[in-house]
């Protein structure tokens, strides 16, 4: 195959194979990082790490794979499925698509190219200002972050407005909106938030580095200008967890009925409970400020808002176990992850109305409290729900299957580090987070040491993953087109593995699905 | 370990959400279980509905589920809504009998408190136990977020802004206080205590803090026990440019006079036998004096000696934000040195006088230092050169330094 294709193309299929590989680079990095610190915190008064490195560290891990790995790795399956579900030919606009997938990877390499450029941003993924202020963070580690995620801002935006085209306008004759797949539909909810929420970042970073380099003060203001990069950040931080999460869970509710082998239960609710859940995101934003003293009724507000938004997922939830009832469960790798990962996402939603409660949130803010519920929804749930889409659709992207032993060892050894990794966490919540040391004496040490030894399992599970699906490119048993008789049509659309693009403009708004 | 009246409302809150957390999570867990077991492929026939390629599924699903999860989630979410804010009013709103008001200052990287008495404290918060302390709370930097985790309370210290934190600790005892946003380099030492101790203990306490508040006056004190008869003469040394104070003991068994001459003339007439008494006048210049002990008439009663008071380079010091600027960049190897030190900034900074500055705090060179130095304090410092060369200082405090908080005077 030649390798220049992959640097030309405009073809929806192949754009969407190098998110999905540029995302899994771009985890590889995240997760080494996290290693890295995670090795640091093993141990009481650990000097293996420098402060000033570790501020590095946990900053860029958050960036990276919350940015860089989760959100773009929705897109690849984006990119690949959202045309075969809806009998389009390719995305409406394949050249903007090809210059969403390079903005990306650009803004990826200039933001973690600090490590190389004399240090990367140490200011936390959340860019908290005054600490971004030149006079706090002097180095160029900010300003590449910063301009890394403008250039990715440039790259969402770009695309959320391409797949709302081909959705609204490309979908095959008689396909109604509402008789779309569920991943499909993810995606809309999906780039609907991102087009509301990413302007925010982008701008606020735009304002940031405007701070840093040319004098103005709308956060380095003397009173109260970090206050205003708060509200900032986090309309736009809030939201942007359900860009994570929406798509992971249409992938689950691809792969739930299709090992069930019976219709998604209740789909009309879980719609408008996806859409009030997109809507609410957009109003719970201050419950990352409980403890900044904002005004009270504001908090009592996004408090309320934020309790009501679980509503909608127990909804979401109930009817995705009810799917399964009179079915015909086969415990497949992709069934048996996607159950893993809504077991723990569980766990993730009920610690998140911990945290919305206004008298429980300030003693757990900025603690390992913290870190364990959002690794429960992001990490166990979302992440492990799109590891379970990439082993149910990796025949459709390959030709070829994986292998079903490794897969499984791979489910049981991720739940198990998890649980070893973020359960523990919770277990030492009066522990501040991106610490990068503590004393021996105030008792953290044993439970660190099984939080360091849970993300080395979970991470070498990750390892087998990825060795299972590169070892199947070429070893896997040929698949056949439709091996799980799912219920998407990205099954039915096209052959699989995906065939070279024809040469010369991709033509619009042929009917490819019409079988 | 410290416990306030915050410790048991939140714990208890805590209980409630986890109760029903854990029942709620256990269920909707074995639920998912045992659909997914029950209906396991165990060569039953494929359901009629399954889904089929080029299909769309039919619709399922009874309005019912909807009713049921938004009633029963309902229901339980205004349980505990009721719970977080009955538990909120008594966090977020002081009592009426607040008793001392404290302000807090969480810096990069430290905690100052200012005691409504004018001194102030670093790290280390003292409070009479079982009464309402009010902090308010600010940072002159970045973010900060006051966290005692043994309080179970915590808020931001945000710059321009005030926030007001209050606490009952009940009992005696010492919790720790830690910074948990993310502020810098420091951000993991940034750790200080709350100690609640007895009223009267904290009476005490405060009346010596009042008395130790340092000052940019320099104060030379020398103990000089005085007897009838001095065996040799006696010899003091003393730096110019600040004040003297003598703190002279009789050691006889009869009534004593001291004096001392010129310049100063200076003297107690009478001091019984084993009493004390404080002889304090300024040297603002270089001399030498002698002093004596008197009998009641006056007349030399035999013990003497001579005070000589050195000529020094007075060098004041300005500490701000992020600089230390000295008055002189040269200093003479052959006269001792007096550091006027005035910390100018918003934050607590010290002065440190050495020979060798380092990156790694364990490898400065530290000769003469100042103690921690609250915004607007002062300290002086009396240092004598040792030997021609470079001469640094700097402001030791973490990250402080490596800020731009380091200078050089040449030794000549």
């Amino acid at each position: 195959m030649d390798w220049r294709r992959w640097l030309t193309t405009t073809n929806h299929k192949d754009i969407g194979i190098l998110y999905l590989v540029t995302s899994l680079v771009f985890f590889v990095i995240g997760g080494v990082l996290a290693l890295i610190f995670r090795t640091q915190l093993a141990q009481p008064e650990s000097t293996l790490v420098e402060p000033g490195l570790y501020n590095q560290l946990v900053t860029m891990h958050g960036a990276v794979m919350a940015l860089f790995f989760l959100s773009p790795i929705a897109f690849g399956f984006a990119n690949y499925l959202v045309p075969l579900q809806i009998g389009a030919s390719d995305l409406a606009f394949p050249r903007i698509n090809a210059l969403s997938y390079w903005t990306f990877v650009l803004g990826g390499l200039v933001a973690a190219s600090g490590f190389a450029l004399g240090g990367a941003a140490d200011v936390g993924w959340t860019f908290y200002s005054p600490l971004t202020n030149k006079q706090y963070s002097p180095g160029l580690g900010v300003d590449l972050a910063g301009i890394g995620l403008v250039l990715l801002t440039v790259s969402v935006v770009v695309s959320t407005i391409n797949f709302f085209a081909t959705i609204l306008a490309h979908r095959r004759p008689g396909l109604r909106l509402y008789d779309m797949p569920m991943f499909t539909w993810s995606i809309v909810f999906t780039i609907a938030i991102m087009l509301a929420a990413f302007p925010a970042l982008g701008g606020g970073l735009l304002m940031l580095v405007a701070d840093r380099h040319f004098g103005t003060h709308f956060f380095s203001a003397q009173v109260e200008g970090g206050l205003v990069w708060t509200h900032i950040f986090w309309f736009f931080g809030h939201p942007e967890v359900y860009v994570f999460l929406h798509p992971a869970l249409g992938a689950t509710m691809e792969i739930v009925p299709a090992f069930s082998r019976r219709p998604l239960y209740g789909k009309r609710y879980i719609l408008w409970s996806l859409a009030i859940a997109t809507v609410l995101s957009f109003i719970v934003w201050v419950h990352h400020m409980f403890t900044t003293g904002t005004d009270e009724r504001m908090r009592e507000f996004m408090s309320l808002t934020t309790e009501a938004i679980s509503i909608p997922f127990s909804l979401i939830f109930l009817c995705l176990i009810a799917t399964l009832w009179r079915g015909k469960v086969h415990f497949r790798t992709p069934m048996n992850m996607a159950l893993s990962a809504m077991s723990l996402f569980l766990l993730g939603g009920v610690t998140g109305v911990f945290l919305s409660s206004l008298a429980l949130d300030p003693n757990f803010r900025g603690t390992y409290w913290v870190v364990a519920h959002f690794h429960f929804t992001l990490v166990g749930g979302t992440m492990l729900m799109l590891m379970a889409g990439l082993y149910y659709w990796y025949p459709k992207f390959t030709g070829r299957m994986y292998n079903e032993r490794l897969g499984n060892i791979h489910v049981v050894f991720s739940v198990i580090g998890f649980l070893m990794t973020f359960l523990t966490m919770f277990f030492i919540s009066d522990m501040p987070r991106r610490i990068y040391t503590y004393d021996a004496a105030s008792g953290w040490g044993p439970l660190n040491l099984v939080v360091t030894v849970g993300a080395f399992v979970f991470g070498a599970a990750q390892a087998l993953m990825l060795f299972n699906l590169l070892w199947s490119l070429k070893h896997g048993a040929p698949a056949p087109e439709d091996p799980w008789r799912g219920p998407g049509h990205e099954w039915m659309s096209s052959p699989a593995p995906t065939p070279a693009p024809a040469p010369g403009p991709a033509p619009i708004a042929a009917d490819v699905a019409g079988k | 370990m410290g416990d306030a009246a915050s410790t048991p409302i939140v714990d208890n809150l805590f209980r409630l959400y986890f109760t029903i957390g854990i029942i709620l999570t256990l269920l909707v867990f074995f639920f998912l279980v045992y659909s997914a077991w029950r209906f396991r492929a165990r060569g039953q026939e494929e359901p009629a509905d399954a889904p089929r390629a080029g299909e769309v599924p039919p619709n399922r699903g009874h309005p019912y589920v909807v009713f049921g999860t938004v009633i029963v989630v309902g229901a339980i979410l205004f349980g505990l809504s009721i719970g977080t804010l009955s538990s909120h009013q008594f966090l977020e709103h002081p009592p009426d009998d607040v008793s001392l008001v404290i302000d807090a200052t969480g810096f990069q990287f430290g905690w100052m408190f200012e005691y409504p008495q004018g001194f102030q404290t670093f790290r280390e918060l003292r409070v009479p136990a079982n009464e309402a302390i009010l902090l308010r709370i600010t940072s002159p930097d970045v973010m900060h977020k006051f966290h005692v985790a043994d309080y179970n309370i915590g808020i931001d210290a945000i710059p321009g802004r005030t926030n007001h934190l209050w606490f009952n600790a009940t009992g005696p005892g010492v919790a720790e206080i830690r910074c948990a946003e993310l502020c810098g380099i420091g951000h993991g030492q940034m750790v200080g205590s709350i100690a609640a101790i007895p009223r009267a203990e904290f009476d005490a306490w405060v009346q010596e803090q009042l008395a130790t508040l340092p000052t940019p006056n320099f104060v030379q004190v020398f103990d000089l026990n005085v007897t009838r008869e001095g065996p040799v003469p006696g010899q003091l040394q003393a730096v110019a440019g600040g004040e003297i104070h003598l703190r002279l003991t009789n050691n006889a068994s009869t009534t004593l006079g001291f004096r001392l001459g010129g310049p100063y003339n200076v003297s107690v007439p009478s001091m019984a036998p084993n009493s004390a008494a404080w002889l304090n006048f300024s040297a603002p210049g270089p001399a030498t004096a002698t002093y004596e002990a008197t009998n009641e008439t006056g007349s030399r009663a035999g013990f003497s000696g001579t005070l000589r008071v050195l000529e020094s380079q007075r060098v004041t010091v300005s500490l701000t934000e992020w600089k230390v600027t000295p008055s002189a960049k040269t200093v003479r190897l052959d006269q001792p040195v007096l550091f006027i030190v005035t910390n100018d900034g918003k934050i607590v900074h010290d002065l440190n006088v050495g020979g060798h500055w380092d990156a790694d705090p364990d490898s400065r060179d530290i000769h003469a230092k100042t103690p921690d130095l609250a915004a607007g304090r002062g300290a002086a410092l009396a240092y004598f050169p040792r030997a021609k060369g470079t001469l640094y200082l700097w402001c030791n405090l973490p990250g402080h330094s490596e800020s731009g908080m380091l200078t050089t005077l040449e030794v000549v």
